[in-house]
């Protein structure tokens, strides 16, 4: 969290993040290079540097892609989530250098504007075994170049977390026309047999976890309701929520988290004010509701980060009757206190 | 996330969970085959020596010289004085001008700066003409081509 804007937010868990991603960037470089150089070796400098940008890049994006539902799914992986977005601008900048030299190396020697030769040497586009598919690596590079561009908190503040959020959602279309990329592309020309296997593979693992983490979060959402707008609707038993742990519910639109913390109840909005995190997913920390993407803090009973920090969110009212717990979901303005409730009494 | 963008992730991974793999069997189902049926290229062969040059051609970038040794074994030694553009690209050889690649003898990769040495086959060395040709496996042409001109 931070009232000013800075160029890069270091603490030690990022540098620490930073140091371990440009280590394992690092390895794979060497690695890949000796591979190529010994069952390769008439490989010349410019294909080498195309081929371990490419592969490290879309490595990196498949990893980039799997680690927000990795977190849905298990807590322990939401260390990776912390600071994912540099991860993704230094995929960025590893897919850039690759397609710099794709353009040098297929485009540049020619009497047309290499960036026009991407779009005009191939237009076979009714054929699947040579499609242009370097204008989809050039549309998906586009995507990502936005996201890198927008990836700072200015832009998350200035484009409101929806919009920043849907701008950044369209990672999946660019992971869909690089997976088109790779399949009409390297894997057309010199067919592969294990190139298809290891796209495969990573094509089922992205899939297959963002659908169970789309499954469970369903499963999760309950909707418990109520007679009219204003009144008190049953939630669930004081035991079933965990000690400085939430219970999320949706009741007519509003996605509750009910907070259970030194024998009282809280209710406030789920939805974190940076980029719309699940604070029920979250956990109470020195008295702070904490999101678990990124940290950002808010007192249980007003739903306001603690001075000098500035988010606010909204506020419900919650009462336990024998062992019951119920919560009223017309949410109060944003930073509104409301007395908690007492378990026991 | 909020209920609309966390429904609209959902449909999305829906949606791509069907389409790729449909992608993925069109791009599998169209995958080339050999590039030349049948054939295996010839690795580059290096020290031979102490043969009589046959045939040679020179060009801009690049000569190559077709020798024959006493025991019959021929090759063909190329020098590359420059790099390569065409980055993924095989030498072949033919008996006549404007022969298709499936009628060709691929004899190697085209590589980076230096002398390399194919070795042939006493059939393809018996041909009367011998054609190099250079093949663009990402473009699909050719793109290069000569004629080896005998010794007399």
């Amino acid at each position: 969290m931070s009232v000013n804007y800075a160029p890069i937010l270091w603490n030690r868990q990022k540098k620490r993040y930073d140091r371990i991603m440009l280590g394992l960037i690092t390895l794979y470089l060497i690695l890949f290079a000796a591979f190529q150089l010994l069952f390769r070796p008439e490989i010349s400098p410019e294909t080498l540097i195309i081929r371990a940008t490419a592969t490290l890049a879309f490595l990196m994006l498949h990893l980039i892609l799997m680690i927000g539902p990795l977190c849905r799914l298990d807590r322990r992986f939401l260390p990776l989530l912390y600071n994912r977005r540099h991860l993704g601008v230094t995929m960025f900048l590893i897919a850039l250098v690759h397609a710099a030299f794709s353009i040098i190396q297929f485009h540049a020697l020619g009497d047309v504007n290499p960036l026009v030769s991407v779009f005009t040497s191939n237009i076979n586009y009714q054929s699947i075994s040579q499609f242009p598919f370097q204008v989809l690596g050039f549309f998906a590079l586009l995507i990502l170049f936005l996201m890198a561009a927008t990836s700072h908190d200015f832009w998350l503040d200035n484009l409101s977390p929806r919009i920043w959020k849907s701008l950044h959602m369209m990672v999946y279309f660019a992971y869909a026309l690089l997976v088109m990329h790779v399949l009409l592309g390297v894997l057309q020309q010199e067919g592969y047999p294990a190139g298809f296997i290891f796209l495969g593979i990573g094509m089922v693992a992205v899939s297959s976890l963002h659908l169970a983490a789309a499954i469970k979060g369903k499963r999760q959402e309950e909707r418990p309701e109520g007679t009219t707008a204003d009144t008190f609707v049953p939630v669930c038993r004081v035991d079933e929520i965990l000690e400085n742990r939430a219970k999320v519910v949706i009741i007519r639109q509003e996605n509750i988290a009910i907070f259970k913390y030194d024998g009282k109840l809280s209710a406030i909005n789920n939805v974190c004010k940076h980029q719309n995190g699940p604070l029920g997913e979250g956990k109470i920390v020195d008295g702070c509701i904490t999101c678990p993407w990124h940290g950002y803090q808010y007192l249980p009973e007003n739903g306001q980060s603690p001075p000098p920090f500035t988010e606010k969110v909204a506020t419900y009212d919650v009462k336990v009757m024998d062992g019951k717990v119920y919560v009223n979901p017309k949410p109060y303005p944003e930073g509104t206190t409301r007395p908690a409730a007492v378990i026991g009494v | 996330m909020i209920l609309k963008l966390r429904n609209r992730h959902r449909y999305t991974w829906i949606l791509l969970a069907f389409l790729l793999p449909v992608g993925f069997a069109l791009s599998f189902a169209n995958r080339p085959g050999p590039v030349l049926p049948g054939e295996e290229l010839i690795e580059a062969t290096p020290s031979f020596s102490e043969g009589q040059a046959i045939a040679t051609a020179m060009a801009t970038g690049w000569n190559a010289t077709l020798y024959r040794r006493a025991d019959g074994q021929a090759w063909i030694e190329a020098k590359f004085t420059k790099a390569s553009q065409r980055p993924v690209s095989t030498l072949y050889l033919a008996p006549r001008a404007g022969a298709a690649p499936a009628e060709g003898k691929p004899i190697g990769p085209v590589g980076p700066r230096g002398i390399y040495q194919y070795a042939l086959d006493s059939l393809t060395a018996s041909w009367p003409e011998y054609h190099l040709y250079f093949y663009d496996h990402i473009r699909r042409e050719t793109y290069a081509e000569t004629q080896l001109t005998k010794f007399h």
